[in-house]
């Protein structure tokens, strides 16, 4: 692959690979760091690529596995606790919302952050089965239950009502 | 909820100006591809000095008794042994790239066992070649300075049991307590999606 293919690939992707690996880790430094970590795996294995699925699909698997073997530094994972006041949150700032969305989805469990993200990212529900290795009938009825579960805990901190 | 749209408004809005440029993200996959490429001719090298130091070593001893050349023998081949192993981990590792969390998984397993096999076998195999071999070698200073030998064993005495009872067991239970908690976050990950396919 020339740098000019992956300037392109690195364009219409890397915001969305961000994207879903801040909100598996909820820190920038991190998701920074596993982005790097997925364009490495990209370019060392463009070659490989057979096309039997879509680009987008087969980065964003790369992604979600590169999200699933971050262990060094899990610790600094922000988990359950939302650091707000709930006076703060009413101020409904949009970086606020921002942070809040994040936090909430770091909050879940692993598979579920990624699948949720996938979601967000306006992934085809096809294609999210594909990435994670479920049914697509699955898959459903599982973004119905992580929606669920991520709307209780918005609500709960008093946002998007 | 119906609160998608919103959701992904806000989602699609955070920040990306901690973003690398395409350029700097070619220049570290650039750095990194130098780096592992670095460390392979490291290795190389490391081996071609060590294998070369020792066949200096046994041509240089061709005046000394047999017993010391033939212990120059036994490290050199401690050293060809080691180098196999640490070339086909490195190995190893390199290739491992697009691969499933199952997939994942069991490399883990294998390593782990791979380590425990290098703690018991490989490792008892490597001392007792490297020791041996040196100790035999060392038989040639025996009879130019009686001293000198006795505090050289005694030095490397030490150092070796330093080696064998302390660091040894203390390097292996850090690397098997580290590769035992990623064994564990990955069967809980493999367990969330097998939970999530029945």
């Amino acid at each position: 692959m020339n740098d000019l293919d992956f300037t392109t690939i690195y364009k219409k992707y890397s915001p969305g690979i961000y994207r879903v690996c801040l909100g598996y880790v909820n820190d920038p430094m991190q998701a920074q760091d596993l982005l790097q970590e997925t364009f490495i795996n990209v370019w060392k294995s463009i070659s490989s690529f057979r096309q039997e699925s879509a680009l987008s699909t087969w980065i964003f698997r790369i992604a979600t596995n590169v999200c699933l073997r971050h262990i060094e530094k899990s610790k600094r994972i922000v988990f359950t606790e939302l650091p707000f006041q709930v006076e703060d949150i009413r101020e409904q700032h949009s970086d606020n919302k921002i942070k809040l969305l994040y936090q909430c989805i770091s909050s879940l469990e692993e598979s579920e952050r990624l699948i949720i993200s996938l979601v967000l990212e306006d992934l085809p529900q096809a294609a999210i089965a594909e990435i994670i290795g479920l049914n697509v009938g699955n898959i459903r009825v599982k973004i119905h239950r992580i929606k669920d579960k991520l709307s209780k805990k918005i609500k709960a901190h008093g946002q998007f009502e | 909820m119906d609160n998608s749209n919103e959701l992904q408004e806000i989602w699609k809005s955070v920040s990306l100006k901690e973003l690398p440029e395409s350029r700097e993200m070619i220049d570290l996959i650039h750095n990194h591809r130098n780096k592992k490429l670095k460390n392979f001719l490291l290795l190389i090298l490391s081996s071609v000095f060590f294998v070369a130091t020792m066949i200096w070593v046994i041509y240089t001893s061709a005046s000394f008794n047999i017993i010391a050349r033939i212990g120059a023998v036994l490290m050199l081949i401690s050293c060809l042994i080691l180098l196999a192993t640490n070339f086909n981990s490195f190995q190893r590792f390199y290739n491992l790239t697009a691969c499933s969390n199952k997939e994942f998984l069991l490399f883990l397993q294998q390593t782990k066992k791979r380590r425990l096999f290098f703690y018991k076998n490989t490792q008892l195999v490597l001392l007792i070649f490297c020791v041996t071999g040196l100790f035999m070698f060392l038989t040639h200073l025996i009879a130019r300075n009686l001293t000198l030998a006795i505090a050289v064993y005694a030095g490397y005495s030490v150092y070796f049991l330093v080696m064998w009872f302390y660091v040894r067991p203390k390097v292996y239970k850090k690397g098997i307590q580290k590769l035992s908690r990623s064994i564990e976050k990955v069967e809980r990950i493999a367990l969330q999606f097998e939970n999530n396919n029945s």
